[in-house]
């Protein structure tokens, strides 16, 4: 057993009593070993059997399904699917945010070329697309998915009417967030049903001329009462009217079309670039998610409060409350400081913060000990090997 | 309204259910029985009309009930020859709700939606449904109009009006059909089975080519393997066929072919469009346009249908 996955299990025998999954006799689990094999169509008797488990076999990734089965371990077509809950995957990743990604790195496979920040659509070099990147995951990275889950939770609550004592919330151990809705009639719904809730959420192929009507008197918004991405999207845009780019004639016009419901007369210029900005501001006022995580039922996802196994941190459960405060470089550290490891830097590391202490910046070839949750998120992040102690 | 006409114009709801039951009628009895012979006759014209995609919404004023009894044999019968004929049935019964719901009172559909399906309707001018209610239908209809993020939504509910409810309700009616379940028929239905299996078929033969998927972009595989276990495809859908096919090579005879499976296949309006599409060099919807549609399955890559090919 190696030192990780000594440290791994350690983690299960202290923490098993915070895993937590309901109704695991129905559940598929799937689990990554150590050397990266994959063991999936497992099922437990009993969340005992499954905390026992994790102690005895620590695994690098621990995931359940989000559906509940009649046979969790047949063959996937032959599962039996009862309900699924929803899921909603918020990962920073997705944003292409520069100040989250200042310090991922990114490697064409085709020539070779390397850099550092957002990853370039193509090789700026080659031209090639196949680039592989290592990211790195900093406080904004954070904040930015926070942001994107107070919204969802908003929206979850107040327009689809979901009880918010079923929305479950919980720290990737990586890069963001997870949101499941546990239980109520959206778990019932189908993998089309899935995706129309999605592209509601996210505001994506909004089309304002469903609801916007022209009638003998211009443009108008039909009908009252409003409520859905178009009210969203009004509101949106009444707030930030005085920034968007639209010719000065047209703001008091519009001003009066959004704020007080007046129809009003455009010609097809001014129309376009309307249309436009309504597209615009109902994206903007959706929800970052990965819809293709949602829409897919037979997904598997990390089991709450199991270690994340490319950070070694803790995929915390948290209350909405908690989330807003919830720092992962202080509260979600899995791993203990004890024993301190001596690792070799392979690829550039950038300064970082855990548990209030700071370590790096650090360059390839350098080599350190730190304590043991610092050495083995480098370790598992790629960019540090373990040295022989 | 009566409510035996209410029976005739739907005879999948709840209450003619419940009606069956009491009348205690078995499947031996529909098949067998002298009393039904006139059911059976009526089930076998539903099937017929389903196939050759005939229009006939007469209506059994004089016993309602018979409309009952024949579409359940019929269902019956569909579910047994396989899924292409039960989805033919499905549209036929959907598109007759359909129209003969025409005149129904708002209460009345508001009673089939909560009775029947199960959905939760309020309001009267102004109507709110349910969400998941709402997208279990709206999801199979085409058009930005049935996306939800073009709805207005309101504390777990959708606003739709009357004749929305109605098209609702026929989606409803096609679902149902389609989960007629495949049960051994007695002798008589048995034989209906057999003549409505190769009356089908013999429609079938006149395609001529298997078409080949070769390396089309998901959505069109999936929108070929939809139309080859005979579901119904919304008019976008088909658009997108017709458009990419043409597109890629294949001769209208060929596209033709293949729509040759729709359940409300008419082959005058069908190859006028196709010939419509091809004189005029329409192009295939782009990728944004697809996934507005519903019609994008997957993220695969593509920047547009023919990229590559």
């Amino acid at each position: 057993m190696t030192l990780i996955e000594g440290l791994f299990g350690l983690y299960y025998q202290h923490m098993a009593k915070t895993i937590y999954v309901s109704d695991v006799p129905k559940r598929e689990f799937m689990f990554m070993t150590f050397d990266r094999t994959v063991r999936r169509h497992i099922s437990f008797r009993n969340l005992e059997d499954l905390r026992r488990y994790l102690i005895t076999d620590p695994p690098l990734h621990a995931y359940y399904s989000v559906s509940l089965y009649t046979n969790p371990t047949a063959p996937m077509d032959e599962k039996g699917m009862i309900r699924a809950e929803l899921l909603f995957d918020i990962d920073s990743t997705d944003f292409n945010d520069e100040v989250c990604e200042k310090d991922s790195l990114w490697r064409c496979k085709e020539c070779g070329n390397s850099g550092k920040g957002v990853r370039p659509r193509r090789c700026p070099k080659c031209g090639s697309d196949r680039l592989e990147v290592n990211h790195w995951l900093n406080e904004r990275c954070i904040e930015l998915a926070k942001v994107e889950v107070r919204r969802l939770v908003d929206i979850l609550s107040s327009e689809l009417d979901v009880d918010i004592r079923k929305i479950a919330i919980s720290y990737t151990g990586n890069r963001g967030f997870h949101v499941r809705v546990t239980e109520g009639p959206l778990t019932t719904l189908g993998r089309n049903e899935r995706r129309e809730i999605c592209f509601f959420i996210m505001g994506r192929d909004f089309d304002p001329f469903s609801l916007i009507q022209i009638t003998g008197d211009g443009m108008a918004v039909l009908p009252s009462p409003v409520g859905g991405v178009l009210s969203r999207t009004i509101k949106f845009m009444l707030t930030n009217l005085d920034n968007m780019k639209l010719p000065k004639s047209l703001k008091p016009k519009l001003k009066a079309f959004l704020g007080e419901g007046k129809p009003i007369r455009l010609n097809s210029r001014e129309r376009k670039l309307v249309i436009d900005k309504f597209k615009e501001a109902a994206s903007k006022t959706g929800v970052r998610i990965d819809w293709m995580v949602t829409m897919d039922t037979g997904r598997l996802t990390r089991i709450p409060n199991s270690l994340h196994g490319k950070t070694g941190f803790r995929a915390l459960s948290l209350t909405f409350d908690e989330c807003l405060l919830f720092n992962p470089f202080t509260d979600a550290i899995g791993l203990p400081p004890e024993p301190e490891v001596p690792v070799r830097i392979t690829l550039e590391v950038p300064k970082f913060h855990l548990k209030e202490e700071s370590f790096g910046p650090f360059k390839p070839g350098e080599e350190i000990r730190l304590p043991g949750y610092a050495g083995i998120f480098l370790v598992l992040r790629d960019r540090a090997q373990l040295l022989g102690s | 309204m009566q409510d035996s006409n209410i029976l005739a114009i739907a005879p999948f709801s709840r209450k003619a259910a419940e009606i069956l039951e009491e009348q205690g009628v078995t499947i031996e009895d529909l098949a067998l029985d002298p009393l039904f012979e006139r059911a059976r006759l009526m089930a076998k014209e539903r099937l017929l009309n389903a196939i050759i995609g005939k229009h006939d919404w007469i209506i059994d004023r004089a016993n309602p009930m018979n409309e009952v009894y024949s579409f359940v044999a019929a269902k019956l019968i569909a579910a047994s020859v396989g899924r292409s004929v039960l989805s033919r049935l499905a549209v036929y019964e959907s598109k007759r709700f359909s129209k003969l719901s025409e005149d129904l009172p708002l209460d009345r559909l508001k009673e089939i939606a909560t009775e029947t399906f199960d959905l939760s309707i309020e309001g009267g001018e102004v109507l709110w449904i349910d969400i998941p209610g709402f997208l279990r239908a709206s999801c199979h209809i085409g058009g930005v109009k049935w996306r939800l993020v073009n709805r207005i939504v309101r504390k777990g509910k959708v606003m739709i009006d009357k004749t929305e409810l109605r098209r609702l309700l026929a989606e409803y009616v096609r679902i149902g059909v389609m989960e007629t379940p495949k049960i051994e028929l007695p002798d008589p239905l048995k034989r209906t089975a057999e003549e409505i299996s190769l009356l089908y078929k013999a429609r079938m033969r006149r395609r001529t080519k298997k078409p080949k998927k070769g390396d089309f972009p998901p959505c069109i595989r999936t929108l070929i393997d939809r139309l080859r276990r005979g579901e119904n495809l919304t008019h976008q859908a088909r658009f997108t066929l017709a458009t990419f096919l043409l597109k890629v090579g294949w001769n209208e005879e060929q596209v033709l072919d293949l729509f040759r499976n729709l359940p409300d296949f008419n082959e005058k309006i069908t190859s006028y469009q196709i010939s419509h599409i091809a004189k005029k060099k329409y192009m295939p919807p782009n990728c944004d346009t697809m996934r507005s549609w519903g019609l994008c399955p997957e993220e695969c890559g593509r920047k547009y249908m023919l990229e590559g090919l």
